[in-house]
C-alpha cells in the first residue's frame, strides 16, 4: 500500500467520532504530563494502560501515542515560565527560554515553541509516512562504533554550550563525565562510586540533575535579588512571537525538525541528545552565537522542533521493524502486545486500518495540541503574575514532588538538593550547566559504545575508521575541533595583511 | 491569652484523642479481621511499564477477587530489583507488602552479585504465576542453518552474542550452552546492551552474529523474516512452542541442561504468617485458572505456570543454584 | 573575580584529584578492552588538567571590567537559609510523611521571603495538600506517609 493510500485510509480511521476523541484526550494529558515535572510520558501510558484494556485497539494506541507526543507540547512550558524542565527533552529549552520569560516574552517563548512543536511534528509524521522503511534500515546500520562516533561529536558540540568561558564550559563537561560514571559499570559490573547505596547502582538519574541545576539553582541563585521580580511582571503583552522572531527561528525550526527526526530514528538516539544537537548546531551557525543563553528565540525554536519530530522519529523504528527505542515507544510497544497485535512489520499488512489510523491521528492530534495550546499561553503568562516570593517556594514544591516521583526514591530527592546547591555555584561564578548535563548523557553511552566496539572488533581499533558512518563521524568531529582553530589563523592573517604587515616570508 | 492557651490545648488534646483512637482502631482492625483486612501494596522492582510491571499489573486487575482487597502496584527500581528486595525484606511481616519476583531479580541477581545486602532465600515464596519461552535466533541471511551449525562455527573461532546486560538470565543461559555443548571458554563474546529490544536491534543490524531472547521480543521479526529461529525453550515438556512449531526446542536437540526460561511469581518478606501464605497461595491458583488472566499474560508473550508456595520455594533454590554454579564457573561477577 | 576563579578552580582541582584516587582502585583494563577506572579516569584528569588551567589563566588575566571583577553576590544568607531547609526536608522526609515536610519547607521558604503569616499557611497549606491530592492520590505516586500514617 503506498503512503497516499495508506493516510487515505487512516484518515477514515483516525476522523470517526470515536478515535477524534480518544486522540483530544490522548493529547490533553499528553500536555498535563508534560507539564508535570518527574512524570514522563512512559510512566504515564503505564498508568493508563489498564484502562485501555476495553476500548478498540485502534483508539487505545492513538490515545497512548497522543500522550507520548503531547508531553514535548507541555514539556518546555514549565521550562520557560520557571527554569524547571517538565520533561528530560526541555532541558535544553530552559537556556533561552527562561531568559526570555524574565525579559517579559514569556509569550513569545511559548507560542515559538507550540508552533516549533507543530511544524517539527508534522515534518516527522511525513517522515514517518513516506521514508520510514529505508530510513529505519539505515539506522541499523548504527551500531557500537557509530554510536561512539556520534558521541565524540556530541561531546565537541559542548565547547558551543558553554557561556563565556570556555574553560569553564570544558570543565563542567569533565564534571558532568564524572557524574556519569556512577553506578554499576554495565560492562564489568564493577561498582563505581557508589559507596554502598543500592539505589545509585542504576547511575544518578538526569531528571533530578536537571531539575536541580536549573530549577532549584536558579531559585536559590535569586535570593536576594529585588530587581528580577520587577521584570518578571512587565510586559505580559505581545503573547505571540512578533514578525522578527519568525524571521530568526525559520532556519532553526526546519533544521531543528530534521535533525531530530534523524536522531529520533536511531535507535538509542532520543529526544535529549536531539534537542542538545539543535542548540548546539544553531549556536554554531548563528551570526550573534554571544545571543544564546541571553533568550534568543532561535534557542528556544530549534531543541523544540529536535524534541518532537525525535518523538515523532522513534515511532519509525518501532511501527516498521517491530523495535522500541525509549522507554515511552516500549510501552506502546505493550499496549499493541495486550490488545492482541503484535508490533512490527507486518503490522502495516496485517492491521493496515490500525497502523495507518494511528499515523493519521499524529497530523489531527499535532493540529488539536496547536489549538490546544496557543490559548493557554495567555492563561500560562497569567501565572508570572503571581509575585516571586511565592512563585519560589511553589517552583521548590514542584522540583521536590517531581524528583521522588521519578523513581519513588528519596534519594533522587538528594541528588536534586545537590545539583540545586551545584546550580547556584554555578550561576555565582559564571559557569554553565548545559555542559555538565550533556556529558551525563553522552558519557555513559559514549563509554559503553567504546567497549562494545572493541569487544566485537577484538580489540581493533581500526573498526572506528573502516566503517563509512563512524568514520565520517569522527572526521566532523575533527573538523569541529579544529575549525576555530583554523578560524583563528585565519583571522591573524587577514589582520595582518590589512594592517598593511607583509607576513613574513622566510 | 488565657483563651487562647485554652484554645490551643483543646485543639492539642483532639488532635492527640483523633491520633490515638485511629492508631488504637487501626491496630485493632488489623489484629481480629481476618487477613488481609485493608488493600495490599505489591512492590514491582522495576519502573512502570517493563515487563514484570505489565505482570504485576495484569495480576492486579485480576486476583483481588481471590484474595478479597485491592492491591496497590508501586514501583521501586533500582540496582536491578535489588532495591525492592531491600525495601520488601525490611517491611512488616503482616503480609500487606509483598513483592513480584522474576528471574532478574530472585534467579539471576544474587546468583552474580555476591554484595546483596541479603540471602537469595531470605524471602517466602507465596506462588509461580507464569514462565515465558525463549528462542534462539539468528539473522535470516547467516550460514548457520542449524543449532549444530552455529555450535561448528563456534568451535571453529568465537562468534559475537548480544546480551541484554552483563549477569542476566540470556547471558548465563549462553555460557550454560557453551558449557554443555563442550565448548571452548570464550567461544561465544557476550556483548552487553541495555535491552532485550536493543540486543535484537543488534543482530538485526550486523552488529551481533546471535542472539538469545525472551520470544516475545523477536517474535514479530521472526515472523517477518527479519530473524531466524534455530531453537526455542518450551514451557510444556516434549511440546514445540505453538508460535514456531518448525522450531526445535533445545531438548529435542539433545540439550535439555538449556531448558531455560524466564519466570514471574509473588514473594514476601522472610516470616509472614501461615494464612498469608495459604491464602495467596489459593488465590495465585485461581488467578492462573482465571481465563480473562490467562488471556492478558499471553498477549505479552507469557505462559500460566502455576506452582504452589513451597514448590516455587524450591524452583527458586534450584534456579540460584543452575546460574550460581555457571556464573562462578565463568567469573561472571556484577557489583564488586 | 579573580580570586573566586582560583578559588572555583582549586575546588575543581580537590574533586579531579579526589575523583581520580578513587578511580584508582578500578582496573584500567587495557587498550584492547578499556576497564571500568578508564573512562572515570581520563575525565578526572582532564579535570584537574582544566581546573589547572582555569587557576593559571585567572592569575595571568590582566585587567576586568568592574562589572566582571565581583561575582554575582547577593541575599548568600537567605540562599543559604534555603539550603538549610531543603536539606532538613530531606532528612525529615521519611519521617515526618510528605504532607508534613512538604507543608514545612513551604512555610520555612515562604517565611524567608517575608511573607505574611496568613500567606505562609495559607499558600503552604493549600500547595502541601494540593499536590499531595495530585500526586499521591491521582497518580499513585507513592509519597512517603511518616510515621503519623500521612
Amino acid at each position: 500500500m503506498g503512503a497516499l493510500e495508506g493516510l487515505w485510509l487512516g484518515l477514515t480511521v483516525a476522523l470517526s467520532p470515536v478515535n477524534l476523541a480518544y486522540c483530544f484526550l490522548g493529547v490533553v494529558l499528553g500536555t498535563a504530563v508534560g507539564v508535570l515535572p518527574g512524570l514522563g510520558p512512559a510512566a504515564a501510558i503505564a498508568l493508563l494502560l489498564p484502562a485501555t484494556y476495553a476500548m478498540p485497539p485502534t483508539a487505545a494506541i492513538i490515545m497512548l501515542a497522543g500522550i507520548y507526543y503531547g508531553a514535548m507540547y507541555g514539556g518546555s512550558t514549565t521550562s520557560i515560565l520557571m527554569n524547571v524542565p517538565g520533561e528530560a527533552a526541555s532541558v535544553v529549552t530552559c537556556i533561552d527560554g527562561y531568559q526570555m520569560a524574565r525579559q517579559g516574552r514569556a509569550g513569545a517563548a511559548l507560542g515559538m515553541s507550540a508552533f516549533a512543536s507543530f511544524i517539527a511534528g508534522t515534518f516527522g509524521v511525513l517522515g514517518l509516512m513516506l521514508i520510514g522503511p529505508p530510513l529505519a534500515r539505515f539506522a541499523l546500520r548504527f551500531g557500537p562504533p557509530e554510536y561512539f562516533a556520534l558521541t565524540v561529536v556530541g561531546l565537541t558540540l559542548v565547547s558551543y554550550l558553554g557561556g563565556t568561558s570556555m574553560l569553564k564550559g570544558l570543565s563542567m563537561a569533565a564534571l558532568g563525565l564524572l557524574v556519569g560514571s556512577v553506578g554499576i559499570d554495565p560492562i564489568s559490573g564493577y561498582q563505581r562510586f557508589t559507596y554502598g547505596l543500592l539505589t545509585l547502582s542504576e547511575g544518578i538519574s538526569f531528571v533530578p540533575v536537571a531539575m536541580g541545576l536549573f530549577g532549584v539553582g536558579e531559585v536559590l541563585a535569586s535570593a536576594g535579588e529585588p530587581a528580577k521580580r520587577e521584570i518578571l511582571k512587565t510586559r505580559l503583552s505581545g503573547l505571540l512571537p512578533t514578525r522578527d522572531d519568525w524571521a530568526r527561528a525559520g532556519g532553526p525550526l526546519a533544521r531543528g525538525s530534521l535533525l531530530g527526526f534523524l536522531i529520533g530514528t536511531l535507535p538509542g538516539g532520543g529526544a535529549i541528545i536531539a534537542s542538545f544537537a539543535s542548540y548546539a548546531v544553531e549556536k554554531r551557525v548563528s551570526r550573534h552565537p554571544e545571543k544564546f543563553g541571553t533568550g534568543a528565540i532561535e534557542g528556544v525554536a530549534g531543541p523544540e522542533a529536535a524534541n518532537n519530530s525525535a518523538a515523532t522519529g522513534a515511532f519509525v523504528p518501532l511501527f516498521t521493524l517491530g523495535l522500541p527505542s525509549n522507554a515511552a515507544t516500549a510501552m506502546i510497544f505493550a499496549a499493541l502486545l495486550l490488545h492482541g497485535l503484535r508490533p512490527g512489520p507486518l503490522l502495516f499488512t496485517e492491521s493496515p486500518a490500525l497502523i495507518w489510523g494511528v499515523i493519521a491521528s499524529m497530523y489531527i492530534g499535532n493540529v488539536m495540541l496547536l489549538v490546544l495550546n496557543l490559548p493557554l499561553i495567555g492563561l500560562f503568562v497569567q501565572m508570572l503574575r503571581v509575585p516571586y516570593p511565592i512563585l519560589a517556594p511553589l517552583i521548590i514544591l514542584f522540583c521536590l514532588v517531581g524528583a521522588y516521583s521519578v523513581n519513588n526514591s528519596l534519594v533522587d530527592v538528594w541528588i536534586l538538593i545537590g545539583f540545586g546547591i551545584l546550580g547556584y555555584f554555578i550561576r555565582r561564578l559564571h559557569f554553565d550547566a548545559a555542559p555538565l548535563i550533556l556529558a551525563l548523557i553522552l558519557g555513559p553511552i559514549m563509554e559503553n559504545s567504546l567497549r562494545q566496539s572493541l569487544m566485537a572488533s577484538r580489540g581493533d581499533f581500526s573498526v572506528f575508521f573502516a566503517r563509512p558512518i563512524s568514520a565520517a563521524l569522527l572526521v566532523l568531529a575533527c573538523v569541529l575541533v579544529l575549525l576555530p582553530a583554523l578560524r583563528w589563523a585565519v583571522a591573524l592573517w587577514a589582520r595582518q595583511v590589512a594592517g598593511g604587515i607583509r607576513p613574513v616570508v622566510p | 491569652m488565657g483563651a487562647f492557651r485554652w484554645t490551643s490545648n483543646r485543639w492539642l488534646f483532639c488532635t492527640w484523642l483523633a491520633v490515638a483512637s485511629v492508631v488504637g482502631l487501626g491496630s485493632g482492625v488489623e489484629a481480629q479481621a481476618p487477613y488481609p483486612a485493608k488493600p495490599i501494596t505489591l512492590l514491582v522492582p522495576f519502573g512502570a511499564g517493563g515487563t514484570t510491571d505489565l505482570a504485576a499489573r495484569a495480576l492486579a486487575q485480576v486476583i483481588p477477587q481471590y484474595v478479597g482487597q485491592p492491591i496497590i502496584v508501586v514501583n521501586k527500581p533500582g540496582s536491578s530489583g535489588a532495591v525492592a528486595w531491600q525495601v520488601m525484606i525490611e517491611s512488616p511481616t503482616d503480609g500487606y507488602t509483598l513483592m513480584m519476583a522474576a528471574i532478574g531479580t530472585h534467579g539471576t541477581l544474587p546468583a552474580v552479585n555476591p554484595n546483596l545486602p541479603f540471602k537469595h532465600n531470605q524471602f517466602t515464596t507465596l506462588g509461580r504465576t507464569q514462565v515465558n519461552p525463549t528462542v534462539l535466533v539468528v539473522r535470516p541471511d547467516s550460514p548457520w542453518k542449524s543449532l549444530k551449525d552455529l555450535l561448528e562455527a563456534a568451535r571453529k573461532g568465537p562468534i559475537k552474542a548480544s546480551v541484554p546486560g552483563l549477569g542476566t538470565m540470556p547471558h548465563l543461559a549462553l555460557e550454560i550452552l557453551v558449557k554443555t555443548t563442550g565448548l571452548p571458554k570464550g567461544s561465544l563474546t557476550m556483548i552487553p546492551y541495555k535491552s532485550d529490544a536493543e540486543t535484537v536491534t543488534a543482530l538485526m543490524g550486523g552488529h551481533v552474529d546471535v542472539n538469545y531472547n525472551n520470544l516475545i521480543s523477536a517474535i514479530s521479526q521472526i515472523r517477518a523474516g527479519q530473524v531466524r529461529a534455530l531453537a526455542a525453550v518450551s514451557p510444556v515438556p516434549g511440546k514445540r512452542l505453538s508460535d514456531l512449531p518448525d522450531v526445535p526446542t533445545f531438548t529435542e536437540l539433545g540439550i535439555p541442561q538449556m531448558n531455560v526460561v524466564g519466570w514471574r511469581g509473588v514473594l514476601a518478606p522472610p516470616g509472614v504468617p501461615a494464612d498469608v501464605v495459604d491464602k495467596w497461595e489459593t488465590a495465585v491458583r485461581k488467578m492462573t485458572e482465571d481465563r480473562g488472566w490467562r488471556e492478558t499474560i499471553q498477549k505479552l508473550g507469557d505462559e500460566p505456570a502455576f506452582l504452589g508456595a513451597r514448590a516455587f520455594g524450591e524452583f527458586v533454590e534450584g534456579e540460584y543454584q543452575r546460574y550460581r554454579a555457571v556464573a562462578t564457573e565463568v567469573g561472571i561477577v556484577v557489583g564488586r | 573575580m579573580k580570586t573566586w576563579d582560583r578559588l572555583s578552580g582549586a575546588v575543581l582541582l580537590l574533586v579531579a584529584v579526589a575523583w581520580g584516587y578513587e578511580s584508582s582502585r578500578l582496573p584500567l583494563g587495557q587498550p584492547s578492552l578499556p576497564g571500568p577506572g578508564f573512562q572515570p579516569s581520563w575525565a578526572a584528569g582532564v579535570l584537574g588538567l582544566l581546573a589547572l588551567a582555569l587557576i593559571l589563566e585567572a592569575t595571568l588575566r590582566r585587567s576586568e571590567s568592574a562589572e566582571a571583577q565581583r561575582p554575582r553576590w547577593a541575599g548568600e544568607g537567605k540562599a543559604l537559609a534555603m539550603m538549610g531547609c531543603l536539606i532538613a526536608y530531606a532528612l525529615a522526609l521519611n519521617a515526618a510523611g510528605y504532607l508534613l515536610a512538604t507543608g514545612g519547607v513551604l512555610a520555612a521558604f515562604l517565611l524567608l521571603e517575608r511573607q505574611r503569616w496568613p500567606v505562609v499557611v495559607g499558600v503552604a497549606l493549600v500547595s502541601a495538600l494540593a499536590s499531595y491530592w495530585l500526586f499521591a492520590v491521582w497518580l499513585q505516586v507513592p509519597l512517603p506517609r511518616g510515621l503519623l500514617g500521612w
